[in-house]
């Protein structure tokens, strides 16, 4: 799941996780520039006949921080204000590189959630997989 | 015929909301928690997001919580919420090719690529009702959901993406194409601005997209019982998340925000031959949540109302777009019950007068 963005893990993390990952983030000195708010996000969707049209609004929170000098962004849905935090701090770290050995530790905890929503999703999936229909024609017909 | 303001009655309606709430609170069952409604109800919360045009699952099983079960009461909720909040911006478009599937069927091919998966489904139901759920508990449950991953088959698995059913008919010339690009302008936003008709594509499907179940469901069936004449087919039902994303503000990159649950109906309609060739074209559904019978009829009025010649209502756009919108509907009925004793009193005395007219006829007549 979103491999190509490695705080997007964040989104499906638990409480445990997500404390988790803000021990490790705490550790830097982070300064909150736009504390966690609410607000809305229009999602524009492309249609089948490649038509772009707003389906509507979506909750979601949003926090900037800066760490090492490094703009942190977060955004996340819901009304989710330690994980869009955490988000942006780790946004910010992911990008800065420094030091080394917390972003280590930080891409670790990333890759942990990662792995137990994928192993979640597969399992979904394997549900779903199990209503796989096949229909066969009735005589005569 | 104007208004007339009334003043009055504070203390009766402070003490019938305090009564409302006690309403539903006054029985000796546990309290209802918002996280089981959303959890157990969840074909609710899905109607109340989609008619609410805000997705936002705990907020719509709270708005139903405290709207005592009444969808109407609990979309109005969260669509007053939604003009509380800052608008942070626009997504990127999404994709529905992108869609984690949760059920996919045809019915237009009993054979499609990466196949038909129910999901799960009322469908195949009896609608008998089931009075062991009267008996529900956590022992139940959890022999339930053994069943469950008990009877899965071994490698069950999708692909993370399926291809469409339309993409074999318009490979094969079937169908409708795509509009040219280059006329697909920015989105209308009918919460920005005031739709004007014949209203563009992008406004009709924001507005259908945001209309109440019922009322679309009416108006599609009535086309589908012959008021109309597109004869629909649903080339393909989908139920499953879609990535929500924006533009990173630093990188640039495309940033996602989370998954949001979708249903998407495309129906394969009449023939149009409009540049020679005849194809079947297509009707358009998708909307927040899982709500099959919202988007099979939003699709259904996405085809009525481009027709060129509208021939009854389901096909004129205005009426439609008009006459879909829950909380408007809602809103303008439910002002009925409000005071109305002025202007009711104007009715009195204008048909009081016109009864003496006819009374003063009828004599004149008699002599």
């Amino acid at each position: 799941m979103y491999a190509n963005d490695p705080t997007a893990a964040i989104i499906g993390m638990d409480v445990t996780e997500v404390d988790e990952l803000l021990t490790l983030l705490v550790t830097e000195e982070i300064q909150i520039t736009h504390p966690p708010r609410a607000g809305l996000i229009m999602m524009t969707v492309k249609d089948s006949l490649a038509v772009n049209f707003h389906l509507g609004e979506v909750l979601v929170t949003e926090a900037e921080v800066l760490l090492r000098g490094e703009r942190g962004y977060g955004l996340i849905i819901g009304e989710e204000p330690r994980k869009a935090l955490a988000r942006a701090a780790a946004d910010a770290l992911l990008r800065c590189g420094r030091p080394v050995l917390l972003c280590k530790q930080v891409s670790d905890c990333l890759e942990r959630s990662r792995q137990r929503q994928n192993t979640k999703y597969a399992e979904e999936a394997a549900l779903v997989a199990s209503t796989r229909v096949n229909f066969d024609l009735m005589a005569g017909a | 015929m104007g208004y007339v303001a009334v003043k009055g009655g504070i203390e009766a309606i402070e003490n019938a909301c305090r009564l409302f709430a006690w309403e539903r609170s006054k029985g000796a069952s546990e309290p209802l928690a918002v996280e089981q409604i959303r959890e157990q109800l969840y074909l609710a919360v899905d109607r109340v997001m989609g008619e609410g045009s805000l997705y936002a699952p705990d907020l719509a099983a709270l708005a139903l919580k405290q709207a005592a079960g009444d969808s109407f009461e609990a979309s109005f909720m969260l669509r007053a919420y939604r003009a509380t909040q800052p608008r942070i911006g626009y997504s990127l478009p999404g994709n529905t090719r992108e869609m984690r599937i949760k059920r996919r069927i045809s019915s237009a091919f009993k054979d499609i690529p990466g196949g038909q998966m129910l999901g799960a489904t009322s469908d195949y139901t009896l609608r008998l009702l089931d009075f062991d759920l009267l008996k529900d508990d956590t022992a139940r449950r959890e022999a339930f959901r053994e069943t469950v991953f008990n009877a899965l088959p071994i490698n069950a698995e999708i692909p993370d993406t399926l291809p469409k059913v339309i993409d074999i008919l318009r490979h094969e010339g079937l169908l409708e194409n795509a509009v040219d690009l280059a006329s697909n302008d920015e989105p209308f936003d009918i919460t920005r601005q005031s739709v004007i008709f014949p209203a563009p594509r992008s406004a009709a499907l924001q507005s259908l997209a945001r209309g109440e179940t019922g009322g679309l469901l009416t108006l599609a069936y009535s086309s589908m019982r012959g008021y109309g004449n597109i004869h629909p087919t649903l080339g393909e039902l989908r139920v499953g998340y879609v990535p929500l994303q924006i533009s990173h503000p630093v990188t640039g990159e495309p940033y996602t925000v989370g998954e949001v649950k979708v249903t998407e109906a495309e129906v394969l309609a009449r023939f149009d031959g409009s540049d020679g060739m005849p194809r079947f074209s297509l009707g358009y559904g998708l909307c927040f949540g899982q709500n099959e019978l919202k988007a099979i009829s939003m699709a259904v009025l996405d085809r009525t109302t481009r027709a060129e010649k509208p021939s009854c209502p389901a096909e004129d756009q205005e009426y439609v777009l008009y006459h879909t919108d829950g909380i408007e509907a809602m809103g303008f009925s439910n002002h009925w019950k409000l005071p109305h004793y002025v202007d009711f009193l104007s009715d009195l005395d204008r048909l009081r007068k016109a009864q003496s007219i006819a009374q003063q006829e009828e004599c004149h007549a008699d002599a």
